[in-house]
């Protein structure tokens, strides 16, 4: 994770210098602002990783003489199958669509999300997949 | 590495432990369930591959109707406003539902594969952001079907043209909600595939062995998450605008150049976004099919960092012709950002220069990239130059230019990629002629299309135009323009037959690197892989762990020369003779 | 890695693993956060463009409608809300799953008292001084800054009650539930930020 950290550190240096530099020159402030934030942008992922990269081991990943062997263990959950992601979406496009052709269809679109949200969340709570 | 907690439910297509399978008839319900409610990143990559190549087909369509319009003096096929409509949607659809969700699919594909991971690191996350690319896509496009037609101000919607007086349709609404969704998507997929690159890679595999794609994949994420947030919120502006009579946008507030401010601040690292993976592409291709490593692998990362650091820095030059830009800026910015994108021209030559090249389908369609695309990059060059650009801008010239930059780069990068992965993606092999025909009329087609309108363009034709007259001497140009549009149109059609015909007769792929001299990972598992990827994992000690795993002596002479002594990895490995260059064990020979 | 094993669920539930591994969602929650950032950049692009070709004045005049001592108020209690958020999150990381339940739901409170203050804001600035979505470009750009953040705590708020309904769904306190913790923790930090910028920036700054 170090070397990632690094990368993005260099990203918001170079990206504060160039914010800088425009700011100062050009004076127009949508360009400068956006510079700016996409300094912080940077900044932030890089230290995070700076920061999370000493208080995790060195995983295996970043090890150049590391054997297949040293990564068992438990990797993470990884769903197997989901029907949330799409009542999610489907409820989610209709509440965009309702921005166009009136506020009515979010009495469509809130129940398909809220149903959505509840199985994402709880999915592995319940049933047959519960794992917790 | 294990995979625990996985429910027996996930078995199915695992090919380790499968339950009954053995008598498993096909029923078409379950198959669809399986493909809606699917959390593998390699049934989603196929699904992003396959909507992605659907509406570039649409977008190609819509393409050849506004050639066929412009072949002849005169308005005969299309009114104004469709015209219109039909530049709108065609460049919409090539760059946000075509170039930018293709490069979701080869990433979901590929780059798992090529780190060793089981899996991308939030597969519902993953399933979520291709249907919010879908249905977004679908939104937008759907504004054809109401009354007035879909958006009509062109790709980048330029205030005041797309408020509520200038295009009061509701296909406007329609493509900016529908592009504000589907971008959401876009993040997530960015999101994912950063924590993916970052905490998943396998044992061995430290950032400086990944392979190119992979690094490219990383850096346009990056790109994506600095870009499409910026385009969600100036959208939700615009509609905030047009529906509830805001004034964000308004003229009388400088509200036209913040658009463009905002527009662009998206749209330039969005011509890296669709540019970097394919760029990954090719540098995957050329390697194989010279039967060396990469020439200057950290270089050619140095280079891809430093395209992605500039290319958030040079927006404004489109906007040179407002008038109210930085000129010395972004023109230096842009001068500036030509350097390393000709260093990786060095790295992908200097990798073919005194290799053992072979030209496969991948390599052939690599080879048209990179005459394609260099090309665009040159009058790229000429087009950073304020002076050229007031005179050319918004003509034929840019249209030029910016298709042989992009299509150059996604779609023969996209051919290139379709046909080297194919296998590994389906287990069978396209066909060589079929893909080597569909080459050629494709080549041919594009530059009898494009290569005219420079000239067009440097005479004066504006871009965007339904029309133009007799008497300003663009016939013969345009018609030979459009000849060129309906021969690369037509060269589609033996992809389709090839990818029918390999479905149905191809050759099934019984080894792990049906190319022989494959070098990144996902050439050490088998055609297609199992549902989490690997059954066994090759020690990593280099960027080439797939080359290492099938060619040791090879490898291991390779390193002895490197670095001047045996490498510990390969102990009892004899490296080998210049004279007698051994086999691979039991791999394929190759064209060699 | 050997073969993809197909082990029953029970096998989770060790609240840290072998190796001490970067948490996934935590890291992909930093990154998505992120890219927030750039949401709120356009947004603070929005306004500072337009108050530089409004001019001082017209921005000055237009200001002078905010009632600063209640939203300073508001505010205090959403930075006030990240510091109970945060003891939640010690309480999880202890396991401690009764005293992350108390400390949530009091930042969900909290959060609910900042949203409930700035709808009362809304409709007073709306009743009394005329100023609007579409009344002029402050109204505008007053709104849809602070409209968008409000509906970033909405989605904070709707985070806490999940987080708290997981915490009462599971058969113990795990793991993955601290995680979901953690990561609201990370998304409540990063809105409250949000709003001081905004706060400084609409309120102070004017």
């Amino acid at each position: 994770m170090k070397e990632q950290g690094k990368i993005f550190i260099g990203f918001a240096v170079f990206i504060l210098a160039m914010a800088i530099t425009y700011g100062l020159w050009s004076k127009e402030p949508a360009g400068t602002t956006a510079l700016f934030l996409a300094f912080s942008l940077c900044a932030f992922i890089g230290y995070y990783l700076a920061f999370t990269a000493k208080r995790v081991d060195a995983g295996p990943g970043d090890n150049p003489e590391a054997e297949v062997a040293d990564d068992a263990g438990d990797v993470g959950f990884f769903a197997p199958h989901s029907w949330q992601p799409l009542s999610l979406a489907v409820g989610g496009a209709l509440a965009f669509l309702g921005v166009i052709f009136g506020w009515w269809l979010l009495y469509w679109s809130i129940p398909v999300i809220l149903i959505g949200l509840y199985g994402w969340v709880f999915e592995f709570y319940r049933g047959e997949n519960q794992n917790q | 590495m294990t995979i625990l907690n996985e429910p027996a439910a996930a078995g199915g297509g695992a090919g380790a432990v499968t339950a009954g399978g053995a008598t498993r008839t096909r029923k078409p319900g379950s198959t669809i369930i399986k493909w809606l409610t699917t959390t593998d990143h390699k049934t989603i990559g196929t699904m992003y591959l396959g909507t992605s190549f659907a509406f570039f087909l649409i977008g190609g369509i819509l393409a050849l109707v506004m050639r066929a319009e412009l072949a002849r003096p005169g308005t005969q096929i299309l009114s104004n406003e469709q015209f219109n409509q039909a530049f709108t949607m065609h460049g919409t659809i090539m760059l946000l539902m075509f170039a930018t969700p293709l490069f979701a699919g080869f990433a979901n594909w590929i780059m798992p594969l090529q780190i060793g991971a089981p899996d991308v690191a939030f597969p519902r996350l993953n399933m979520f952001a291709y249907w919010l690319y879908l249905f977004g896509s679908i939104i937008a496009v759907a504004g054809f079907i109401t009354p007035q037609g879909a958006a009509d101000f062109g790709w980048f919607a330029y205030s005041p043209l797309s408020d509520a007086v200038r295009s009061p349709g509701i296909g406007a609404d329609m493509w900016i909600m529908g592009l504000a969704f589907s971008g959401f998507g876009t993040i997530l997929g960015a999101v994912n595939f950063i924590t993916t690159i970052i905490c998943m890679r396998a044992p061995g595999m430290t950032m400086f062995r990944m392979s190119i794609f992979v690094w490219n994949v990383l850096l346009t994420a990056v790109l994506v998450l600095l870009a499409f947030p910026v385009l969600a919120a100036a959208l939700f502006a615009l509609e905030a605008d047009r529906k509830f009579g805001a004034h964000v946008f308004d003229p009388a507030n400088g509200g036209a150049m913040l658009w463009q401010h905002l527009f662009w601040f998206f749209g330039h690292p969005e011509v890296y976004i669709i540019a970097l993976p394919f760029f990954g592409i090719v540098s995957e291709i050329i390697p194989v099919f010279s039967r060396k490593p990469m020439f200057g692998y950290s270089g050619l990362i140095a280079a891809t960092i430093a395209i992605a650091g500039l290319s958030v820095t040079v927006w404004a030059h489109h906007m040179y012709v407002t008038g109210q830009v930085l000129l010395p800026f972004f023109s230096f910015m842009t001068f500036l950002i030509a350097v390393p994108t000709g260093v990786k021209f060095f790295n992908w030559v200097g990798t073919m220069w005194k290799g053992s090249l072979s030209f496969e389908t991948p390599m052939l369609w690599t080879v048209g990239f990179l005459v394609t695309f260099l090309f665009g990059g040159l009058t790229g060059v000429l087009l950073a130059s304020p002076p050229i650009d007031f005179h050319v801008s918004d003509s034929y010239f840019v249209v030029a230019h910016f298709h042989y930059v992009v299509f150059g780069t996604v779609v023969f990068a996209m051919f290139a990629g379709f046909h080297f992965w194919w296998p590994k993606m389906t287990g069978k092999m396209l066909d060589e002629t079929l893909g080597k025909i569909c080459f050629w009329t494709l080549f041919i087609g594009f530059h009898a299309t494009f290569l005219v309108q420079h000239w067009l363009g440097a005479e004066g034709m504006p871009r965007r135009y339904a029309d133009y007259l007799a008497s300003d001497g663009f016939t013969t140009l345009n018609t030979v323009s459009t000849i060129g549009s309906f021969l690369l149109g037509l060269s589609i059609l033996p992809f389709l037959y090839n990818v029918w015909k390999t479905a149905k007769y191809g050759e099934k792929v019984d080894v792990d690197d049906p190319w022989g001299y494959g070098r990144s990972l996902e050439w050490a598992t088998s055609c297609p892989p199992p549902r989490h990827n690997f059954l066994t994992l090759p020690r990593i000690r280099s960027e080439s762990p797939a080359f290492d795993l099938h060619y040791p002596e090879i490898a291991a002479l390779d390193y002895l020369e490197n670095h001047g002594e045996h490498a510990k990895h390969f102990a009892g490995v004899t490296p080998a003779q210049y004279d007698r260059p051994p086999l691979g064990k039991g791999k394929k020979e190759g064209d060699a | 890695m050997s073969v993809v094993a197909t082990a029953t669920a029970t096998e989770t539930g060790h609240a840290h693993g072998a190796v001490n591994r970067p948490n996934l969602v935590s890291v992909g929650t930093i990154v998505w956060l992120s890219s927030e950032l750039m949401f709120f950049a356009a947004l603070f692009a929005m306004y500072f463009t337009l108050r530089s070709v409004k001019g001082s004045e017209f921005w000055t005049e237009k200001a002078s409608a905010l009632n600063v001592p209640f939203s300073s108020v508001n505010t205090t209690i959403l930075v006030l809300s990240s510091l109970t958020c945060q003891l939640g999150v010690f309480a999880a990381e202890r396991g401690d799953v009764k005293k992350l339940r108390s400390w949530f739901t009091i930042t969900f409170v909290m959060g609910a008292i900042f949203i409930g203050g700035q709808i009362f804001e809304y409709t007073e600035l709306v009743k009394k001084d005329g100023l609007s979505l579409s009344s002029d470009p402050y109204g505008t750009v007053f709104y849809l800054t602070t409209g968008f953040h409000g509906l970033h705590v909405t989605g904070g708020l709707i985070a806490f009650l999940l987080v708290l309904g997981r915490t009462y769904a599971a058969k113990r306190f795990t793991h993955e539930q601290a995680t979901a913790a953690i990561v609201v923790s990370y998304y409540w930090h990063f809105v409250d930020v949000v709003w001081i910028g905004l706060f400084a920036t609409i309120y102070l700054i004017k």
